[in-house]
């Protein structure tokens, strides 16, 4: 940005700079579409970052969301403390003038409507490092305050390594702006603690009467004159202590940062749900995401609605229970499940690459435990593996409803890195937890190849990654299974019931190696079936492969129908054919292709109806074949 | 299995053994039933379901608990009546006829004989077999529905019937293969008769 262009507004107390003529324009704040932005997802971003600024004294980290609804002469109130009158107002009106400003149009009608409440959220955490540093340093402070898409987070152990979660307060500002009271740690300022100083995100706008164009960032601060020109100053001490107390954002004098969302909405939702729900929904997605940190001690969280005050503890929610049993449990010597409510647990093996410059890492192991389902547990997440690691944030839970058979359901965990151990991680267990640190996406809802493990790891990372999510699920097959014993009563008397398909007993004897490891995934979606998987050779010696992909409707008695015609099927990969044959996929790979992963579709359908047969359960079918040496010379 | 054996009543009798609940019948009717339609009908007649069912439904009195019994059909078929097991069913290979003797239980579709009492059993009310009959005049439906596990749900089928009796094969034979694919998502023993009535009539709008 040209220094010469910046413009101060001292008045009004909110700053904003001004680009000037031939600067680029902002309609809206970019990391707004870069996450999904339901209120899972701002509880889990939101957490996360508290999480990973816990200090390290032992103690849990605290966060406190609380709800606070404004009417009458509190709204007045608050709104005199914001600046309302003293053109933030005019300004996002201005703001909603611009084609991407309706929804602060909404916000400029619910201030002039007496009647209307302005509702706040508050995330007060606890036991934190707080805002330290200063505006020109790379500091917590201007991460969150000045910074984009920046994170100030080194420690390996951190769960984001993006800094896109912080965005999400913006997303669910109706304003567009937070408001920041830090109280702060270690830091020469303590004792001029509380640090007080809001933010706002608009677009690029123009104000009446003005031709100047102004950024869409703008602080509410004391604006000051440095060396560099004119910069946003955070409020501190007692000016800042009287402004929380206005804005409904103070706190108790202990480290950590208060983070109040003005307007606080939902942007995947057209309705405004009562608060009382989002409280509960906010305690559901803390302790769904962030049980093991809780169970651990590391974590504690509460919701306060001005009615009530929820804990989201892990018995809080009837769904997590088994997982955390799985989890309590995952030392166990136990390698088979017999009853329900067992745990049984297994070492996956994990060898990963040397970091980027050289330095070897050491081999270790993630811990898979899985407890079997009983008909009393919640199944809302059955047949899932919870994968986390040391920062006690469930990353995802890994659908493995495949393994599962007869009743032999389950709940599975996998801990990983410094979530493996119970005592002190072992040096392998901390290389484990920053490898998968950097194969997370900016959701930090996968483990996968990403950009950031190219760059700290030499090849192999992916190779890595795939290995551990292969061996994972052996191991899960191993412990649901029944074990060697297949003469047990049990299993004789399931096979003399017939329940299901032609009532042929279950074979006991083990099939013939693979060829192939094949995962796949179908879905309806409202006209037509959408298909992906992944082929695998496992054969280290093949000419080359190809494979059926077709789609089948299945009655209720199991009975299959014609194929459902497949439209397209995308492959990313070079060196495969595709080719359609009556509705079905035909892939031919060459000898250099050892594994494919595909997408695709059926052709769509859009009278497709529930109950008139249109659509019903489909199984997608995959046929695959290899072309072995020897086979070429018979 | 062919009749080129007739097994004597020593020969069985260590395999028969008394019938728990100790069910009635009037074998009487039953066996005059039999007599007439091996008389008159031809072999192989696929009419000989429908002349016999309604005869054999009433003179059996027996539940439907007692007719889970794969036993009592055993005897009939193997013991009482083999000739006309033979009578209606040409023999194409031991595996098929050993069904049409020894099914029964679970299968409703395959013993020759349990096969007609449960037919009329699901399709009659009260003293009217009038649905029986039109069910058995009509080999395809016989065919697609009974054979289908939704066969074992009583209001299903009485609307399956009542909605498909004047329709031609294909219409049968679509209606029910997606009333089957449908009950993928349906749970099928939730339905009232009427609901079953509505999805069928709207399934056959369609399949025509």
């Amino acid at each position: 940005m040209d220094q010469e262009q910046i413009q101060i507004n001292e008045a009004v107390e909110w700053f904003f700079f001004s680009g000037g003529p031939g600067a680029p324009r902002y309609g809206d704040d970019p990391t707004k579409h870069a996450v999904d932005h339901d209120s899972e997802a701002f509880v889990r971003e939101v957490l996360q970052n508290a999480n990973d600024q816990g200090l390290p004294n032992g103690d849990p980290v605290e966060v406190t969301f609380r709800f606070v609804t404004l009417t009458g002469d509190e709204k007045e109130e608050f709104l005199d403390g914001l600046g309302w009158d003293d053109r933030l107002g005019e300004r996002m009106r201005a703001v909603a003038d611009t084609h991407n400003g309706h929804r602060y149009e909404r916000v400029v009608e619910r201030v002039n409507d007496p009647d209307a409440e302005l509702r706040l959220l508050v995330v007060e955490d606890r036991n934190t490092t707080g805002l330290t540093g200063s505006w020109d340093e790379d500091s917590n402070y201007a991460a969150l305050v000045r910074d984009e898409l920046y994170s100030s987070k080194q420690d390996d152990t951190a769960g984001g390594s993006y800094g896109l979660g912080k965005s999400v307060l913006w997303t669910f500002s109706g304003a567009s702006t937070v408001v920041f009271n830090s109280h702060l740690t270690h830091s020469v300022r303590e004792d001029d603690s509380p640090r007080l100083i809001a933010r706002s995100k608009f677009p690029t706008h123009q104000l009446p009467e003005d031709d100047t164009t102004y950024q869409g960032a703008g602080w509410l601060c004391q604006p000051i004159e440095t060396d560099d020109g004119p910069r946003p100053e955070s409020f501190w001490g007692e000016h800042a202590s009287r402004l929380a107390e206005q804005l409904h954002v103070e706190r108790p004098a202990v480290s950590g940062t208060s983070a109040m969302v003005v307007e606080f909405q939902d942007p995947t939702r057209d309705e405004r749900p009562e608060v009382e729900d989002l409280a509960q929904e906010f305690v559901d997605a803390s302790v769904k995401y962030f049980w093991p940190a809780i169970y651990r001690g590391d974590l504690e969280i509460t919701v306060e609605t001005p009615d009530e005050t929820l804990t989201a503890d892990v018995e809080s929610v009837p769904a997590i229970r088994p997982f955390v049993e799985a989890y309590d449990e995952r030392t166990t010597d136990a390698q088979t499940l017999v009853d329900p409510g067992d745990v049984a647990g297994l070492d996956i093996p994990v060898k990963l690459p040397p970091r980027a410059d050289g330095t070897e890492t050491p081999d270790g192991s993630v811990r898979l435990s899985a407890r079997l389902a009983s008909p009393a547990d919640n199944d809302a997440y059955l047949n899932n593996v919870a994968l986390f690691r040391g920062a006690g944030m469930v990353v995802k839970y890994y659908d493995q409803s495949r393994v599962a058979y007869g009743d032999r359901n389950f709940f599975g965990v996998l801990a990983a890195g410094e979530a493996r151990p119970e005592g002190t991680p072992s040096k392998s267990d901390r290389e484990i937890d920053r490898f998968l640190r950097f194969a997370e996406p900016p959701e930090h809802d996968e483990w996968e190849s990403t950009e950031n493990l190219r760059e700290q790891y030499q090849r192999g990372f992916r190779m890595a990654l795939d290995d551990m999510f292969g061996t994972l699920r052996d191991g899960l097959r191993h412990l649901i299974s029944k074990g060697s014993n297949g003469d047990s009563l049990s299993d004789n008397v399931l096979n003399r019931f017939p329940i299901h398909g032609s009532g042929n007993p279950r074979s006991t004897t083990s099939p013939a190696d693979p060829a192939f490891e094949i995962d796949s995934s179908s879905r309806f979606n409202g006209d037509a079936w959408t298909i992906s998987g992944r082929i695998k050779v496992l054969s280290e010696e093949f000419d080359g492969w190809s494979a059926d992909i077709s789609l089948t409707g299945i009655g209720e008695d199991g009975s299959r129908y014609d194929d459902i015609p497949i439209d397209y099927v995308e492959i990313e990969q070079s060196g495969v054919t595709v080719s359609y044959d009556d509705g079905c996929a035909h892939l031919v790979a060459d000898e250099h292709v050892n594994e494919v992963s595909f997408s695709g579709r059926s052709h769509s359908d859009e009278a497709a109806d529930l109950v008139h047969g249109d659509v019903g359960a489909t199984q997608l079918e995959i046929l695959a074949e290899l072309q072995t040496p020897e086979e070429d010379q018979a | 299995m062919k009749g080129e054996v007739t097994l004597t009543d020593e020969q069985l009798n260590e395999y028969v053994e008394p019938m728990p609940g100790r069910p009635t019948a009037d074998l009487d009717r039953i066996d005059s039933a039999v007599k007439q339609v091996l008389e008159e009908y031809p072999e192989y007649d696929t009419a000989i379901d429908g002349a016999l069912a309604e005869e054999i439904h009433r003179g059996l009195d027996i539940t439907r608990r007692t007719a889970g019994d794969p036993g009592l059909w055993h005897w009939l078929a193997v013991v009482r009546y083999p000739d006309l097991v033979r009578h209606r069913w040409e023999y194409r290979s031991e595996e098929a006829m050993r069904e049409k003797f020894l099914g029964a239980g679970s299968d409703l579709y395959s013993n020759a004989i349990h096969r007609l009492w449960w037919i009329a059993e699901l399709t009659s009310r009260g003293d009217d077999y009038s649905t029986t009959d039109a069910v058995f005049a009509n080999q395809t439906m016989v065919n697609k529905v009974f054979d289908r596990w939704f066969a074992r749900y009583q209001p299903a089928v009485r609307a399956m019937c009542d909605e498909l009796a004047d329709e031609p094969s294909r219409v049968i034979d679509e209606t029910t293969r997606r009333f089957n694919h449908a009950l993928t998502n349906v749970q099928l023993e939730g339905l009232s008769e009427n609901e079953a009535r509505e999805m069928i009539r709207q399934i056959v709008a369609e399949s025509q």
